[in-house]
Parts: C-alpha cells; sequence; structure tokens
C-alpha cells in the first residue's frame, strides 16, 4: 500500500495535491489515483468486517459511493494543518462507513466474523489444522476421502482464509503451543489449538463460554481503569506490546509487558474470588 | 480457567460494537492518538474514554489491523472499475451554482409532489402479501422500516430443544411481501434440506430421515423485496424417536 509524502505537520505533499484536485471541476483523475492509492486500504477494512466476498465488495462500493458523494465532502474534512497522516484519518473514515454498512445491512454490526460463520470446508479445515494441529498434507489426504476434487492449493487457501480471522494474539497462541508440541514431542509437529474457543460447539459448552464472557466482564470492572485498557488493547484488540508501550506512554516494551502481566494477575484473582462466590452461594 | 482462556475469551467479546456516541473522539483525534501526536493534556481524556468505549477502542485497533496489513487484499479489476466510475456522476456541489430562483423552483415542486403522495393510502402491514401490494411497494415499505429493529427470530423449537419428526417450525413474520429460505443443518455445518417458503410455519418432513439423538441446526433467511436478507440465528435442536 504505497503511503504519502509525510512532512512536519503529517499531511503530505501528495495528499494536498491529492485533495486539491478531488476539490476541483475535473476531479475525476485525482478520483482514480486516489483509489490506485487506497482502494486495498478500503477493501482491507471491509473484509474485516465481512468474510463473503460478494459482500465485502459491497461493503467496498458502499464505502466509495459515501466518499464520493457531495463532491468528496467527506474526504475535503481532512485537516492538512493537522498532525495526522491522511492514511490513517481514512483509515478512521473508513471503519465508520463500513460499520454504518454493517448496521445498515445486518442492524448491528460485529467484527472478526467467527469461524462458525465460516463455509463447511473452511470449518473442517480449521478443526483439522488449528483444532486437531494436523499439517496441511495430512489434512489434504485425509480430506480427499470426501472431496474428491481436492487440491493441495485449495487446502492451502482455506487455512489461509481461517488463519485471517484468528486475531493476531490467537495467532500468537497458536505459534506458541505449535513450538511447545514440537519441544513435547523431541519432531516438527504442528500441535492443537486446545485453548481456542471451539466455535463449532454444542449448545452446552456455547453457554459455557458464554457464562465465562460474563465473569470476565464482571471481573474487569473492578480492575483499574489502566489496567483495563492494557488488557483490552492487548487481548481484544492484539496490538503489539511496541504499540502499546507507544499509546499509553509507557516507554518501552518490556515495561508494558509486565503492567500487562500484573492485570492479568489482577484479573485472574477476581476471577477466582467471582468464581468462589458462586461456588458457595450454590 | 487458565490464563490463555482468559485473554481469547476476551478476544471473543470483542465481536460486537457499541455505538457511536457523542463523546467519541473524533477522526482527527483518534487518528492523531494513534500516532502519538497529542499532548499529555489531550491525551488523558482520549485514554479514559478509550478504557471503555468498545466502539473506540475498535477504532484503534482496526488501524492497527490496517497498519500491520502483510498482504495487499486482492482487489478484482470489475469492483475497482465500478469504483472508478463513480467519479463519473456529475458532483453534487454544481448544484451550488443554479440560481436563487431555480432553487426555489426545486422547493415548490418537492413541496407539491410530498402533499400529493401523502393523498395516497398506504397499504397496511401484515395483509395478505400477494394479494395487497405489489413487490415495489413493500419495498418501500420496507425501506421505511428500521432494519436495525427487525430481527428474525425462530419461535419454535426453542434453542436445544428435542422435537419428534413431524414436529411444526415456526419463526416470526418479517412484514412486507417476501419469501423465507429455511435450512436444516448438520452438526457439522453440511447443509441437509432447504426450502423456499411463503409463510412463517413449516411441518419438519418425517421423510428428512434426521437421526434420534444427533444434533441439528435450523436456519431461516427472510429474502426482503429490494433483495437483501434477514437471517435468523441457528437454532440447536435434537430429534427425538417418533413417539
Amino acid at each position: 500500500m504505497q503511503d504519502d509524502l509525510t512532512n512536519d505537520n503529517g499531511s503530505g505533499r501528495l495528499t494536498v495535491d491529492l485533495l486539491h484536485r478531488l476539490s476541483s471541476a475535473d476531479a475525476g483523475p485525482a478520483w482514480v489515483e486516489f483509489l490506485d492509492r487506497y482502494s486495498a486500504l478500503i477493501l482491507h477494512t471491509a473484509n474485516q468486517f465481512e468474510y463473503r466476498q460478494d459482500r465485502s465488495s459491497e461493503c467496498f462500493l458502499y464505502v466509495c459511493e459515501q466518499l464520493n458523494e457531495d463532491g468528496f465532502r467527506r474526504l475535503l474534512k481532512f485537516n492538512t494543518k493537522r498532525k495526522a497522516k491522511f492514511k490513517t484519518w481514512l483509515g478512521t473514515v473508513v471503519f465508520n462507513l463500513c460499520v454504518d454498512w454493517h448496521r445498515r445491512e445486518f442492524g448491528r454490526a460485529t467484527l472478526l466474523p467467527a469461524i462458525s460463520a465460516l463455509p463447511a470446508f473452511d470449518r473442517v479445515v480449521y478443526r483439522m489444522v488449528i483444532e486437531q494441529g494436523m499439517n496441511k498434507e495430512v489434512s489434504f489426504q485425509m480430506l480427499r476421502a470426501d472431496f474428491p476434487d481436492l487440491t493441495r492449493e485449495l487446502v492451502e487457501s482455506a487455512v489461509i482464509r481461517v488463519y485471517s480471522l484468528l486475531t493476531p494474539r490467537q495467532r500468537w497462541n497458536v505459534t506458541i503451543r505449535n513450538r511447545r508440541g514440537q519441544l513435547a514431542r523431541g519432531r516438527f509437529s504442528e500441535d492443537s489449538v486446545q485453548h481456542l474457543p471451539d466455535p463449532g460447539t454444542g449448545p452446552e459448552a456455547q453457554a459455557q463460554i458464554q457464562q465465562d464472557i460474563e465473569t470476565l466482564q464482571d471481573a474487569m470492572v473492578f480492575l483499574p481503569a489502566r489496567q483495563r485498557l492494557l488488557l483490552r488493547l492487548r487481548f481484544q484488540e492484539g496490538l503489539s506490546l511496541r504499540k502499546i508501550a507507544e499509546l499509553t506512554q509507557l516507554g518501552d516494551t518490556n515495561r508494558a509487558w509486565r503492567h500487562i502481566q500484573a492485570a492479568l494477575k489482577a484479573l485472574f484473582e477476581q476471577v477466582h474470588e467471582k468464581k468462589s462466590a458462586e461456588t458457595r452461594k450454590n | 480457567m487458565d490464563i490463555d482462556k482468559h485473554t481469547d475469551l476476551m478476544a471473543l467479546q470483542s465481536a460486537e460494537l457499541t455505538e457511536r456516541t457523542p463523546f467519541c473522539p473524533d477522526d482527527q483525534e483518534i487518528a492523531e492518538y494513534y500516532e502519538g501526536h497529542l499532548a499529555e493534556l489531550e491525551h488523558q481524556p482520549i485514554e479514559r474514554h478509550l478504557t471503555d468505549c468498545r466502539f473506540c477502542l475498535a477504532r484503534i485497533g482496526m488501524l492497527n489491523r490496517q497498519q500491520d496489513a502483510g498482504s495487499t487484499p486482492r482487489l478484482s479489476e470489475e469492483l475497482l472499475a465500478s469504483a472508478k466510475r463513480l467519479a463519473h456522476k456529475p458532483p453534487a456541489r454544481v448544484l451550488k451554482r443554479v440560481p436563487a430562483w431555480a432553487a426555489a423552483a426545486v422547493v415548490v415542486i418537492s413541496v407539491f409532489m410530498i402533499m400529493n403522495s401523502r393523498q395516497q393510502p398506504l397499504p397496511a402491514l401484515g395483509t395478505d402479501p400477494a394479494e395487497e401490494i405489489s413487490t415495489e411497494e413493500s419495498s418501500s415499505q420496507l425501506r421505511r422500516i428500521d432494519r436495525s429493529v427487525m430481527n428474525l427470530n425462530v419461535l419454535n423449537p426453542a434453542p436445544g430443544e428435542a422435537i419428534s419428526p413431524g414436529s411444526l417450525v415456526r419463526w416470526a413474520e418479517i412484514p412486507g411481501n417476501i419469501h423465507y429460505n429455511v435450512f436444516v443443518l448438520s452438526n457439522a455445518g453440511d447443509v441437509l434440506w432447504t426450502q423456499r417458503l411463503q409463510g412463517t410455519e413449516w411441518n419438519m418432513k418425517e421423510d428428512l430421515q434426521l437421526v434420534a439423538g444427533n444434533e441439528y441446526f435450523l436456519r431461516v433467511e427472510a429474502v426482503l423485496p429490494d433483495g437483501g436478507t434477514l437471517s435468523s440465528k441457528h437454532t440447536a435442536f435434537r430429534v427425538t424417536d417418533r413417539q
């Protein structure tokens, strides 16, 4: 994705020029240039809301229509005198529009579509490769019995699709558990991800997950605001330690890590306290 | 619960977004916060706000994913061409240059048309769609309904209920001239049976050959006149032996 040239106030010369041309009578070529530079950003954001390609394409076009509307009114709102880069600012504008589209279409906006929303074949791949830790070749051989036309490329692309839906933290967990598995077995193997929530479980397990989430939410309330923010940035949004340290002005990654560990410990204690209280009540 | 499970659950609860509020920072402020340009005085209120605003936290998370996006998503030529064609629509600002008399004429004509349209009675919601309203009318009717308040709920069976073959399946009606697609899915997510229906009831056929004791899922999808769809949640059910 091409970024703009950035000067001291964050707004590049290319951006200023582009916005100027978008506000002119002949804005067509500027719009084409805008799309060449930022369509990938728009589609990437739309993909975070919609797994299905036809729907993410609809969302993409909706965003483009809205940006185009009323003589590029939204784009021309960008304040070139302030410090934020155009691309970052555009990212938030596109996010808002994707939320609008999702609410308009489905009545609510949901990010990170659950694995349960995947087609049946992708879910089988999810179970085999992520949950059961089979490598792609073994999965391919096993699946071929049910899907005679299956190719290794199709398995590969399904794995990529499924991985793209995991949060960075979940992906990290996959890596760590794989490594633990390799150490335990003394050979290369993709270990299973036993702790990843299983989206394909039945109602009882789903109810248990929902109950655990509620316990967690209740426990979070008792943490100091700073700890809540750290946990949410790290585990809900999957930000890196470096980015968290930068955003929360903690200075360096080690310090951010220590603060997050302390927050996790406090949360763990709260959850235990709540569970003990519930057990006593019952 | 171990720590990994805690953190995975935190990721799970992040899916649904809350509404944006008037207290949420504007886009420029969020972008400046993300890039670390804010002074201490501006930084702290945003940080306090982020702690419990799911919407703004998601904006930060999205910026992070946008910046970290390793590979460029594949954009079809056709889609890109459609987006590029949007620029050929005349920009709305041209209207700003029309003479005042033309603008006044537009207002007068609009008021006249609105008054005229009010004299035509609207078809009542819930009437027999086939007899009372055309597809076009019902489409405009649906546009008047706030889709955010429409829910397609399966009324029977209840989630997790055990039902016998031949039981009646029912779902809440969505107003307008629409039809429903009903799906029965296996536990693995494979569609075992699907049918297009007009009403809001269906007798689960005995020839479906569902295995007693196994878990299945039911989903109903309303196909709206404008081509959009509204889907129910997957309702799990079990099948008992015929009594």
